[in-house]
């Protein structure tokens, strides 16, 4: 169990985090929020790389010298440019735990068959595309199977067929893990999650199952046709407008709204995105 | 420690790095070996030089080659005395008794104070091997302020204790050797600060260190002392290497000559008894010893500081300025003692072979050399033990 105890952390006078408790059993959880709100900060703080915070962060019981604590992928990742995939990859392994050679190196065989890595582990990571060092990253983020894996924005560079690789292994792996993952791409979240936390303005502004934060939402997302966008600008400022489309030499838009925004708006089912958007983007994308 | 080593032998300006360490000392060695030079004959003043120099000088030594007595110091006296003009008589005796010339000049004249500047007035040369002590009392006249009583005592009794008579052959090579491998210390001390300001800041600038600090700070300190391990095998390897370069071809090319041959017989006021191979390989040991204990002082440096171009500002000027501070009249003798002890230090290899310095350790007298050898050994000591904890501390801090 990784327990947060009543985090706080500024920079100077500027409150970044406030008041976060969290208590985590092995699973995935999301957390969404904007770009600076704080993500980042909270994943620092997990760590151990920010040490100048108040509250308490409770680790899982483990064998320091045996077992890996936590695995890191943080946003900018490089790694060593020098190496090769499977060079980084052994070091990173010897240095994470004590445990033979043999052990280190069954352990990067099956991470980087995981991610596709095994054809190109001669590579040297500075040739490396921005989507092959992402999955050089989570890969030493998995290695020797820690108990609590902190990504930050994972699935950055990543192809549509990687990703949904990437959702798979962690969706298996959640069962033994405590997986935390920061990101604003929505859609990553989608499906996976024990649980999803939206952080804004310091604090945890939402938080539960995925179906508990569409509940939420439900009766707030409406999708309604407009003739042209001087129809739709009577909205913007009013309403969210989550995404907008053209359908049928009309434009079809959908919008978050306690009411129904127009007469002929339909309400429909909400997805994470609306749910995304609701906290964080007044007047949407128009 | 593979791992590690992987990270240094990448970078761009290691490579560059380690073709300076390659190349510099063929230069040098090819260099000084030109820089040799020799009159022709008596007759001829042309000036012959390099390898050439250097075989002419080697079939003149053919004559006074041995034991340096007081029949043959007195026959190289008379017949300079026979010479009218003492640029001549200079110039024949160093061709006729290579070497006696300049230890007779050394031994007799005032060489460090004002007074008579040749040997005319000289009636023999029986007291030569006692000249040492005059010489050196002449010395410790010029800088009284420079020496205490006790170490002046040491000083002389030490060179009433050098061991006579000399044996003398073609040596001119080692002096030069001595000298140049100060030179490549120069060359060295630059590159293991270049190389040391990358070491432990290499995480940081490759944004490792927030996967690091998932790291207990127990892994984090086996890794620091993988670092240091590295760090230091990797520029001992390359010290070895750089000297064995410039040895093999320096000494290919002058030859080997004068090994055995005491010091004294290029040096005259050493005041130890060692033989030229003994001082060269002394000068490499101390070189090597001192060069890691500025690898280290970077090194402590770069784990605290964190950064590439901080720790080279601050690292230059804390290994280089007891160079220039030790030089400067107005600083107290306790600061210069304590600036001619820096690790640096060793870059001045005649200096250091020449110092009539001593001091204390454990109630028992030591030449400075040696003290110097055990302060850089203290350092690195220190450093070893401080490192890794400020790395482990720095990487988990924000």
């Amino acid at each position: 169990m990784l327990q947060l105890k009543e985090i706080r952390k500024a920079y100077g006078k500027n409150v970044v985090l406030e008041g976060i408790n969290l208590s985590l059993a092995n699973g995935i959880y999301g957390f969404l929020g904007a770009n600076g709100v704080g993500k980042t900060t909270l994943f620092k703080i997990i760590s151990g790389y920010i040490a100048d915070y108040t509250g308490d962060v409770v680790y899982p019981q483990h064998n320091e010298n045996k077992e890996n604590l936590m695995g890191f992928l943080p946003q900018n990742f490089s790694g060593y440019p020098e190496m090769t995939i499977s060079q980084f990859l052994i070091y990173m392994g010897t240095i994470k735990a004590k445990i033979s050679e043999n052990e280190v190196e069954q352990d990067v065989k099956e991470k980087m068959d995981l991610f596709n890595l095994t054809d190109i582990k001669d590579k040297k990571l500075k040739v490396l595309s921005g989507g092959q060092l992402r999955r050089v990253g989570l890969a030493q983020a998995f290695q020797l199977n820690p108990h609590i894996v902190l990504l930050d924005e994972p699935t950055l560079g990543l192809d549509p067929s990687e990703r949904i690789k990437f959702k798979n292994y962690i969706s298996s792996a959640g069962h033994n893990q405590i997986i935390l993952i920061s990101t604003h791409i929505v859609s990553d979240l989608e499906a996976i999650c024990n649980e999803i936390y939206i952080l804004k303005n310091r604090y945890f502004v939402m938080n539960g199952t995925e179906e508990s934060l569409l509940n939420k939402c439900k009766g707030c997302v409406w999708e309604a046709e407009f003739e042209n966008e001087e129809q739709l600008r009577q909205f913007i400022g009013i309403d969210t407008v989550s995404s907008l489309y053209d359908y049928k030499n009309n434009i079809k838009a959908r919008i978050i709204s306690t009411v129904s925004p127009v007469p002929n708006a339909v309400s429909v089912k909400p997805t994470l995105e609306d749910v995304y958007m609701m906290n964080f983007k007044k007047g949407g994308y128009v | 420690m593979h791992g590690e080593l992987k990270k240094y032998m990448g970078e761009l300006y290691v490579k560059v790095i380690i073709f300076v360490f390659v190349i510099s000392p063929v230069i040098i060695a090819v260099l000084s070996v030109k820089s040799f030079s020799t009159v022709k004959s008596v007759e001829d003043s042309q000036l012959l030089r390099g390898t050439e120099a250097i075989s002419k000088e080697r079939e003149r030594y053919q004559y006074v080659r041995g034991v340096l007595d007081q029949e043959k110091l007195n026959e190289a006296l008379y017949y300079y005395q026979s010479i009218s003009l003492e640029d001549i008589a200079y110039v024949e005796l160093g061709i006729k008794y290579p070497g006696i010339v300049d230890l007779l000049y050394e031994a007799y004249t005032n060489v460090y104070g004002e007074g008579n500047h040749n040997l005319y007035d000289l009636k023999n040369a029986n007291n030569f091997y006692s000249q040492n002590t005059e010489q050196i009392e002449k010395i410790f006249e010029q800088q009284p302020q420079e020496y205490t009583e006790w170490e002046q005592q040491i000083a002389l009794s030490r060179a009433e204790k050098v061991r006579a008579p000399f044996y003398i052959e073609f040596s001119r090579q080692w002096k030069i050797a001595i000298k140049n491998i100060g030179i490549l210390l120069l060359i060295y001390s630059i590159a293991i600060i270049l190389i040391g300001t990358n070491s432990f800041a290499y995480e940081k600038e490759k944004n490792m260190e927030l996967i690091l600090a998932t790291l207990d700070t127990k892994k984090l300190y086996t890794m620091g002392w993988q670092k240091i391990k590295t760090f230091l095998l990797f520029i001992s390897v390359m010290y070895f290497v750089m000297v064995a370069i410039y040895s093999v071809v320096y000494f290919f090319m002058t030859g080997f000559s004068g090994w055995k041959s005491p010091i004294q017989i290029e040096y005259f006021t050493i005041i130890y008894n060692i033989t030229f191979l003994q001082a060269y390989l002394l000068i490499i040991f101390t070189g090597w010893i001192c060069s890691m204990a500025i690898g280290m002082v970077i090194v402590v440096l770069n784990s605290f500081l964190q950064s590439v171009y901080s720790t080279l500002a601050v690292g230059f000027l804390l290994i280089y300025s007891p160079l220039i501070i030790s030089k400067f009249s107005i600083v107290p003798n306790g600061l210069k003692t304590f600036m001619r002890l820096q690790p640096v230090n060793a870059l001045m290899t005649e200096k250091l072979l020449v110092s009539l310095h001593s001091q204390k350790f454990l109630s028992i007298s030591i030449p400075e050399g040696v003290f110097l050898l055990i302060c850089s050994i203290f350092i690195i000591g220190i450093s070893v033990l401080v490192v890794p904890k400020f790395f482990s501390f720095r990487i988990n801090r924000e």
